[in-house]
């Protein structure tokens, strides 16, 4: 978990990226713990007063449309929502067609080039190996 | 930033891996808005109720004795502990004397050798190489 710049953002645009997050976690109708638990964290990355944590889990369970969530996204948030919506699609191993879609959507939205999505998906998948490195490494001292 | 196993400890395990890493944030006798960011994410990450992080936060302004904390988690969540507080302790830039001494107790506590320990704190370098990259894809030289 490494900090980056999602605080600095003004309150109402971390409410807008963390109400996209809420569309993204409940995008299957499925909430397993792993995209809870990723969920949280970004909720918690995002720094939201305890008010709007509480509007965006009972957004979790009401997820809104994606619709909703774009009219409020735009620059450096909509950016960083993006990414963070391409790492918990991916949380499960895999991102579906509708999940793909979606992203393309998003992306699409922001006015990013084509490859964007790609390009996010390629990092996620070297962050997924840097933190499997992080489990080896903690897993080799054990033996 | 990735599903991880902590958030499957019990949860007063939980608990005191979050203690832990509140207590590294503040050792330095400064808190940067990073530190809370990071902490505040662990939090979640691990699933620890609403009502009980107010407890942690706490620990920002008065920290639990490190040593009882040491005393009173397992080996396993521990280790854990011990890459997130490696991560925690390079979020402003440098690492303070007291932050390497902290990490050195859990490190002792765990029997990790200096030399693993050093490989922990590369990992997390390669970490932070790693997350920056994300930038280029998405900064507003991006868009079309």
């Amino acid at each position: 978990m490494l900090p980056d710049t999602v605080h600095k953002l003004p309150r109402e645009e971390r409410f807008a990226y963390a109400k996209l997050l809420a569309f993204i976690a409940r995008i299957d109708n499925e909430l397993t713990v792993d995209e809870m638990a990723m969920f949280e964290q970004r909720l918690g990355t995002a720094l939201l007063s305890p008010n709007q944590r509480d509007m965006i889990r009972a957004a979790l369970k009401n997820p809104p449309t994606l619709e909703e969530c774009l009219d409020d996204l735009h620059g450096e948030a909509g950016r960083l929502a993006l990414r963070d919506a391409v790492l918990m699609a991916a949380a499960d191993g895999n991102v579906d067609e509708d999940e793909r879609d979606v992203l393309e959507e998003i992306s699409e939205h922001l006015g990013l080039k084509e490859e964007a999505v790609d390009l996010l998906l390629e990092w996620t998948v070297k962050g997924y190996k840097w933190m499997k490195q992080g489990y080896e490494l903690l897993n080799s001292l054990e033996e | 930033m990735f599903p991880d196993p902590v958030g499957l400890f019990p949860l007063n395990e939980r608990l005191s891996y979050a203690h832990i890493l509140v207590h590294i944030a503040a050792v330095d006798g400064s808190l940067v808005r990073e530190e809370v960011q990071a902490i505040e994410g662990y939090m979640g990450k691990c699933l620890i109720p609403p009502g009980q992080r107010d407890e942690i936060r706490q620990g920002f302004e008065n920290p639990k004795s490190f040593g009882e904390l040491l005393n009173n988690i397992s080996d396993e969540i521990l280790q854990y502990a011990l890459r997130d507080a490696i991560i925690v302790a390079s979020i402003d830039g440098e690492y303070d004397e007291s932050e390497i001494a902290c990490i050195r107790e859990i490190a002792s506590k765990i029997d990790m050798s200096d030399e693993e320990l050093s490989k922990v704190f590369d990992w997390v370098k390669s970490g932070w190489k790693w997350n920056s990259g994300y930038k280029k894809f998405i900064s507003k030289n991006s868009q079309k």
